[in-house]
This record gives C-alpha cells, sequence and structure tokens, in this order.
C-alpha cells in the first residue's frame, strides 16, 4: 500500500500518474499505478516536498495494483456509463424546459436552476466532482521548482535528440584575454 | 577543476565565451538559423562536398549557421531560411528548433568537462509591450545544457551587460560604485533593459521591437528585401552621416528613431511606476548587434535627454564590443558562480 492524502484544501492533479485528488481525498496508489511509476513521479515529489500531499500508509508491497485495479478501479466501461447517464437527464430535463416554456411560459432561469440541481444531484450521488471547482493543477503547476522544470525539459530534449546526429564546425573559435579572473575578484566582493 | 562558460541564444547568434585551461578565453559565433535541404539519394555527397555543416533529424537533413545564408543564396524563393527563435524566445512556430539548437549548442560549447563547470545563460527580462514570456524558454534552454552535464545559471540579458560594462555611479568623495547604471542590449528580436546596483538587479525590462522590426519596417517601405537591408545597415549605414538619396540607409535613420522613442518610452514609463531612484546621476550602458553602426550612443543620448526619468543620466556609453558584450557578462557570471561551487558557499540545487 502507498496511501497519501490531499492536505492542500484545493483540488490536485498529479499530472505524469494522471490521478486528481480532492481535498482531504485518501488514495492508495498501488492500487491506480505501478510502483515503480509512483516513484519515479517528478509532481509527486514535488507536491510531497511542498508539503501538499502527505503520506499515510507506504509499505514494500507493491503488487496490489493488478488486483485492485480489477476489484475497485471503475472500468471505462463504467465511467461510459455515467456518462451517458448524466447525459440522459441532462437532455430529459432541457426538453422538458424547452416544452414547458413554449405551452406555459414558465420562467427559464427557474429551469436551469433546477437542471443544475438535478446535475448536482446525480454527480453527488456518484461521488463524481464538479469540473468547474477551483482545479489547483495550473497554480500547482507554476508553483513546480526550477529544478524539477528544468529536468523535466532536460528529458524532454534528450528524447527529441534520440536518432539525431550532426555536423557543425566549431573551429572559427578566437583566442582571447579577458581577464575574466579580476572582473570575477570585483563581483564577488559585491554580490 | 570545473571550468566556466557564458553563453548567449540570440535570435541572430549563438555566441559562446568559455575558459581555457591557459587562462585565455575562447570565443566563437555561429549563426542561428538553418534550411532544409531536399531530400535526395546525393545528398550526403552535396554536405561533404561543400563542407556545409548540418544537422540530420531523421530523415530530414538541415544546413546550420552560416552555410544556411550561402545555400539560401544559391537557391533563391525555393529554401527558406528558418530560426529556432523569435522575438528573443524559442520559435513557436518552428517545429525543428529544438533539435537544431540543442546541436548548435553540443557542437560549440561541447560537454561540461567536470561537474563543478558552470555556464551563464540569459533571457529575456519582462516583457512591458505584451510580448511573449519567457518562463518556457527559459527551462527548454536550461534543459538543452543540462544534458550536457553543465550547471546553469540564468540571469537577465541586459544584466550581463552591465557585468561585462561595469557603469559606475560616483559619489561625492570621488568613491566609485562599480555595476551601478542601467545596461541595455538591443539584439535582433527585443531590447533588454536592466537597472542594476553593485551588480544586483533592481530592474530589468524588454520590448519586442529592436533590430529585425527595423529591418522589416524599411524593407516594406522601399521594396528593398530584408537581406539587402541588413547588408546595409551593416556596411553602409553611420547615422554621423546620412546619406539623403541613399533610401535605404535614410529609411534606416527614421525607423532607428522610431523603435528607440518606443522603446524609451516604455522603459521610462516603467522607471516612473516603481520609482527607482538614485541619488548620483548614472550611466547608460549600450550593447547588442542592432547598437553596432556609428553614431547609435547620440542617438540614444538626443531621446534619453527628452525623457522624463526619475534618475539622472551622467552618460551614455557604447559598449567597446557591442556584439559580445552579452557574452562577456555571462563569462564572468559563470565564473563567480564556480568559485562558489568550488568553495562549497553554494550548491548546484541553490545555482
Amino acid at each position: 500500500m502507498y496511501t497519501i492524502v490531499n492536505t492542500s484544501g484545493r483540488h490536485l492533479s498529479i499530472k505524469d500518474l494522471r490521478i486528481m485528488l480532492s481535498p482531504r481525498e485518501r488514495l492508495d496508489l498501488d492500487s491506480v499505478c505501478e510502483r515503480r511509476d509512483i516513484e519515479s513521479s517528478l509532481y509527486l515529489k514535488e507536491a510531497l516536498k511542498k508539503g501538499y500531499i502527505k503520506v499515510i500508509i507506504k509499505d514494500s508491497n507493491s503488487s496490489s495494483y493488478a488486483s485492485a485495479g480489477m476489484i475497485d478501479a471503475v472500468t471505462k466501461e463504467d465511467l461510459e456509463k455515467i456518462k451517458s447517464d448524466i447525459s440522459d437527464v441532462i437532455k430529459s430535463s432541457m426538453k422538458e424546459a424547452k416544452v414547458a416554456k413554449n405551452s406555459l411560459g414558465v420562467d427559464i432561469s427557474q429551469i436551469k436552476s433546477e437542471i443544475a440541481s438535478v446535475i448536482r444531484e446525480v454527480m453527488g450521488e456518484m461521488n463524481i466532482s464538479s469540473p468547474s471547482k477551483d482545479v489547483a493543477s495550473s497554480g500547482f503547476e507554476e508553483s513546480l521548482s526550477d529544478s524539477v522544470l528544468s529536468e523535466i525539459h532536460k528529458k524532454a530534449v534528450n528524447r527529441m535528440m534520440e536518432g539525431a546526429e550532426g555536423k557543425v564546425k566549431n573551429d572559427d573559435q578566437k583566442k582571447v584575454n579577458l581577464d575574466i579572473s579580476r572582473r570575477a575578484d570585483e563581483l564577488e566582493g559585491l554580490l | 577543476m570545473g571550468i566556466a562558460a557564458g553563453y548567449d541564444v540570440g535570435t541572430m547568434f549563438c555566441q559562446m565565451a568559455k575558459q581555457n585551461e591557459d587562462g585565455s578565453t575562447a570565443m566563437s559565433n555561429v549563426r542561428n538559423a538553418f534550411v532544409e535541404v531536399p531530400e535526395s539519394d546525393d545528398v550526403e555527397e552535396i554536405l561533404s562536398r561543400n563542407g556545409w555543416q548540418w544537422v540530420r533529424d531523421g530523415k530530414s537533413v538541415f544546413v546550420v549557421g552560416e552555410d544556411s545564408m550561402q545555400v539560401a543564396k544559391l537557391f533563391p524563393g525555393k529554401v527558406e531560411i528558418r530560426r529556432p527563435l523569435q522575438d528573443g524566445v524559442l520559435n513557436k512556430n518552428e517545429e525543428k528548433k529544438n533539435v537544431v539548437l540543442a546541436s548548435i549548442i553540443e557542437s560549440q560549447l561541447g560537454k561540461a568537462s567536470s561537474e563543478n563547470s558552470v555556464v551563464a545563460i540569459c533571457i529575456s527580462s519582462p516583457c512591458v509591450d505584451g510580448s511573449a514570456d519567457s518562463t518556457f524558454h527559459s527551462a527548454r534552454l536550461k534543459g538543452m545544457f543540462m544534458r550536457l552535464g553543465w550547471n546553469v545559471k540564468v540571469i537577465e540579458e541586459a544584466l550581463a551587460v552591465v557585468l561585462s560594462e561595469r557603469p559606475c555611479v560616483i559619489e561625492d568623495d570621488g568613491t566609485e560604485v562599480p555595476y551601478s547604471g542601467v545596461g541595455i542590449s538591443f539584439g535582433a528580436g527585443r531590447a533588454n533593459c536592466m537597472l542594476a546596483f553593485k551588480g544586483m538587479p533592481i530592474l530589468g525590462m524588454s520590448v519586442s521591437r529592436s533590430g529585425d522590426w527595423i529591418d522589416k519596417m524599411v524593407s516594406e517601405q522601399t521594396g528593398v528585401p530584408v537581406a539587402q537591408v541588413v547588408d546595409a545597415k551593416e556596411k553602409r549605414l553611420d547615422f554621423n552621416k546620412i546619406d539623403p538619396d541613399d533610401d535605404v540607409v535614410f529609411a534606416l535613420d527614421a525607423y532607428y528613431d522610431a523603435m528607440l522613442k518606443y522603446v524609451f518610452n516604455l522603459f521610462s514609463k516603467k522607471f516612473k511606476e516603481v520609482k527607482s531612484e538614485f541619488n548620483k546621476p548614472i550611466d547608460i550602458v549600450l550593447a547588442g548587434g542592432t547598437s553596432m553602426p556609428p553614431g547609435f550612443e547620440k542617438k540614444v543620448e538626443k531621446i534619453v535627454s527628452e525623457l522624463d526619468l526619475p534618475f539622472k543620466v551622467n552618460k551614455v556609453i557604447k559598449s567597446k564590443d557591442p556584439r559580445h558584450a552579452v557574452v562577456k557578462g555571462l563569462l564572468a557570471q559563470a565564473e563567480i558562480v564556480k568559485r562558489k561551487l568550488e568553495k562549497g558557499q553554494i550548491t548546484k540545487e541553490s545555482i
């Protein structure tokens, strides 16, 4: 088990593990990811460093991913069904609203608010968080430390350079005397 | 023992200054441009016969650096000169920028010789005219040097001018306060400005109007291709003796004026906003390829004298080596960081 809790008070995304956590939400990472992916996640490391996430339980057992995945995880089919259910509710509510507006002259804003409440109710029952809530992912990304960002970019450039080769001349180098040491001595005293 | 290097990834040139073991400094420039060579069976032979510099990415082959200009001249209208950078940042419309730029850097600078080797690079200061942000540019560039084993220090471009040119404020008792004043770098893509005190950055800013903008405007107004405008700018432009019968030179003079007024008005507005004050008059030092034409500093002096700045200007001074001032300042910065690293005053993570 590798259970973490989101202590940031905001929604938090761990992009490289494709996980989103609500405030105070707990999650056993071993049930959704491979342990090696968890250990190499830069976003997770950074979130732990910043104190956005705390580790509650961490053991050496990393084998629960497959079994937990089969028993607990929501399958793609489940998600599709949820999506389709929500869509049906919205469509039928809108249809009713349209009929009501045309035939009875009911206030459209009232119907809109009813639809919104139906959606909230359905999403609440299914324990799905609203996408319109304040998601901390962009702020989280901005808060990534410079070293983590540079490491990500270093890996990206290395990937791009796989299979690339070149012959760029470097034979027009000029040798000059700049007396950098004296300049650095002076600046070292100031900075 | 580590070595120190400065590297300026400019819109027009990649410039490198690296310390040699004998204490001398090696400097080189590579034009930051490339052209794609049409795929053919004998492409290897063509490249080798002409001695062109090239980069291959999968099946695509690119001629890079100064040679790309030669290829473009040989096939006018058939090959297009492409640039990894635009307006001082990575060119978002150029998909091969990373491969070409990373190859140029690797060839020009090479891998770090030891774990304490430091390279200082520069980025533009925050822009004051709504041009592109430098966050992605900075992180991506840093990644390109880190992959070669270098410890990377990033500073703002105009601070490098201050570190290289050493502007001074003179106190009442005649004491010099070095590295205090305003440094301005007029590059191809952007003009960068930094107010510094004792080498510490106080206020940095940039605008996306500089050499490239002048070339484009003059070309549009005179109908002369940009390449010829650049040629006139580098060979014939002298602000001390403008020939009114030379259309291109005359237009260059007018658009330099327009660019300088635009740039200094924005800088002046920003200085006033933050109320930066100096008790003593300060020097403004100028550098960058766009500042090279003779008489440029007089033009700036005239415009600055008409501005309402929150400090008095003592002198406007042009660098003796405007093209290399930034990379020299970067080398000085790298040397300081390297020393601190070797003495254990800083860690690699805190650079």
